[in-house]
């Protein structure tokens, strides 16, 4: 009987793995969501960085959208990033890494916000109500677009959580509302209708007419 | 206005020049908001929080050996007390139900005092 397997095979294999590991994809910027997911599962740290690179911008953005200008964004940004690396393993790809992303900075966001009720209802006279929306920074800026910027955070701010979510995602993140309903975990129809209310909400608390189209 | 940017803004009316605004208060709000180097510092946390579970490992491995004995423990008290109460309340006898239950002597003030000293 012949071998089907030359013994050559088995005693060039440790060479041969050491070679294929060697040449195991390597990771850059350009590298794609799987690929770095399977390398930061398999330890590298850089990988991870290169995720946290890419989505810095939406995270922050949506983040920012649903807190305002509070230092608690930055903590919370981090925190979104770091329950990211622990749920990697639960990924499974059914939406993008994307929207991943940025369900869980909506519901980190939300957290937030229900603390910051939790501790106004506890301290009703505390700092929270003095904390001015738009900073003070732009107080060399035209104050008619910085009275502006503050009337537009109030709605915001003014608007029910829930309807504040698909405000950002579909208006501040430009996702679909394909895009905005799987990312919350919602129907089609239910965005749509809180689109609608909260836009509605949204211009009857502007005061000027003229920012819309 | 691209066809595409078009084909979005319609999808569900959405006023364009509001998404505007909308986009460039929160873009000043994040650069005002964020600290400089975010990945970096989200890197830093990371690491710090991989260092916390290594460091608490066995008590984190406690607790959770632990969380269904105390589960059990708390089910028994809540099944002693909810026996109490419902021996107290058909009780016609001068013994607490523990008395009862343990099968002690009624103690009260008077037998205190009634010393029954045996010769033996």
């Amino acid at each position: 009987m012949q071998l089907s397997i030359p013994i050559s095979h088995w005693l060039t294999l440790p060479s041969r793995l050491l070679v294929e590991k060697v040449a195991a994809p390597s990771i850059s910027i350009n590298s794609s969501d799987e690929v770095l997911i399977g390398a930061t599962l398999g330890g590298d740290d850089n990988a991870f960085r290169i995720l946290v690179d890419r989505f810095m911008d939406e995270v922050s953005r949506t983040v920012t959208g649903m807190l305002g200008p509070v230092a608690e964004v930055d903590d919370v940004v981090q925190e979104v990033f770091i329950k990211l690396h622990r749920s990697l393993t639960s990924f499974r790809g059914d939406s993008s890494l994307k929207t991943f992303v940025i369900r869980m900075a909506i519901n980190k966001s939300l957290d937030a916000l229900r603390k910051r009720k939790r501790a106004r209802w506890l301290q009703p006279w505390s700092l929270a109500e003095d904390q001015d929306p738009v900073s003070s920074a732009n107080s060399d800026g035209n104050i008619e677009s910085v009275e502006r910027k503050r009337e537009l955070r109030r709605a915001i701010d003014r608007l029910p959580d829930n309807q504040k979510a698909v405000i950002v995602l579909r208006m501040i993140e430009d996702l679909s509302t394909q895009e905005t309903a799987t990312a919350l975990n919602l129907p089609y129809g239910t965005v749509l209708s809180r689109l609608k209310r909260g836009l509605d909400r949204l211009k009857s608390d502007l005061e000027s007419s003229t920012w819309l189209d | 206005m691209s066809i595409a940017q078009h084909h979005h803004s319609s999808e569900a009316d959405v006023p364009e020049g509001l998404s505007q605004e909308l986009r460039m208060l929160v873009h000043e709000e994040r650069d005002e908001t964020m600290m400089s180097m975010p990945t970096e510092r989200v890197m830093r946390a990371l690491g710090a929080s991989r260092s916390w579970k290594k460091e608490n490992v066995l008590s984190l491995e406690l607790v959770s050996w632990f969380r269904p004995v105390v589960l059990a423990g708390s089910f028994v008290i809540l099944m002693l007390i909810a026996y109490n109460v419902k021996l107290s309340s058909t009780n016609d006898y001068d013994q607490s139900p523990t008395e009862m239950l343990l099968g002690l002597p009624p103690v009260t003030v008077a037998s205190a005092y009634e010393l029954s000293i045996e010769d033996h």
